[in-house]
């Protein structure tokens, strides 16, 4: 029997797997139907991008952050290796198209599977999808993306500078708190690098 | 796992038999359902087994502490960097 091929992208899978996130329903909602619909494809990089994800960015468990991706790879997703024969391919797209490792990979496997869609959140990589005569795919409506914007603000430190000199300071307040409050000041609450004197 | 190669022909119908040793070693029994994955020069096959749902997997959805995200770990600073 000829089903619909897909291939799909880590994000998809992270925010259906998170609780409180805004987009989990229209994620989760997406792959029900999807599971009796579409054959799925994915790298096995995604499997250790959802776990680096969970732990880096969601600071969960790391037990319930294996357990979780263990499940998924037993599931209806198929998880493809990197072809030896797609490596060309996948680095040109990467430097041409400036887009991440993983996403290399996903072209690849749509064109080696003939999947028709990428199912992702990724704005620019989905323009890449369209260019290159796919169909881009993404579950999240665009009220749920707006309530996403305000509900990243609130939950993750912001991208960026302001998140590695945060980090910078999580570090420094544990071996020299003194010099964390004046890296504070002086990064104007972590918007500007400190200037050097 | 080591590699295994056999040599298989397909017959007039277009069917191929699975070496029985290989059955025997991925559980292959009928009504058991494989993936074919024709690639550039390849053509693989891989045993489907499905253990999970997608309603097991995301009608269980994890739960994270928000006060641990905004104060992000500096072990995975390095890690992090590569988003940007």
């Amino acid at each position: 029997m000829m089903v619909k091929r897909a291939v799909i992208d880590t994000n998809i899978l992270v925010y259906a797997m998170l609780e409180d996130h805004p987009a989990y329903h229209d994620c989760y909602n997406f792959l029900l139907e999807a599971e009796t619909n579409f054959t799925l494809y994915s790298s096995v990089e995604t499997l250790f991008e959802i776990y680096r994800i969970l732990r880096v960015f969601y600071q969960l468990d790391p037990r319930a952050a294996i357990e979780k991706v263990v499940q998924l790879e037993s599931s209806s997703i198929l998880f493809l290796e990197t072809q030896s024969k797609s490596v060309r391919d996948i680095l040109e797209s990467i430097q041409q198209k400036l887009i991440h490792a993983n996403d290399g990979r996903l072209l690849a496997i749509a064109r080696e599977t003939a999947s028709e869609a990428i199912i992702t959140d990724d704005r620019h990589f989905g323009k890449v999808i369209q260019e290159l005569n796919l169909k881009w795919v993404t579950p999240i409506q665009d009220s749920t993306r707006m309530e996403m914007d305000a509900w990243e603000q609130m939950n993750l430190p912001p991208k960026g500078l302001p998140r590695i000199l945060a980090s910078i300071f999580n570090y420094l307040q544990q071996i020299a708190p003194e010099v964390a409050r004046k890296f504070h000041s002086d990064t104007r609450n972590f918007t500007s690098l400190p200037e050097i004197l | 796992m080591s590699l295994l190669e056999i040599i298989i022909k397909i017959d007039s119908r277009g069917r191929l038999k699975i070496p029985a040793e290989i059955q025997e070693k991925f559980h292959l029994t009928p009504d058991s359902e494989v993936v074919l994955i024709a690639g550039e020069g390849e053509i693989r096959i891989r045993k489907r087994e499905v253990k999970y749902s997608f309603q097991e997997i995301f009608g269980k959805p994890l739960k994270f502490d928000r006060s641990k995200v905004l104060a992000m770990d500096v072990a995975n600073l390095e890690e992090d960097f590569s988003d940007l």
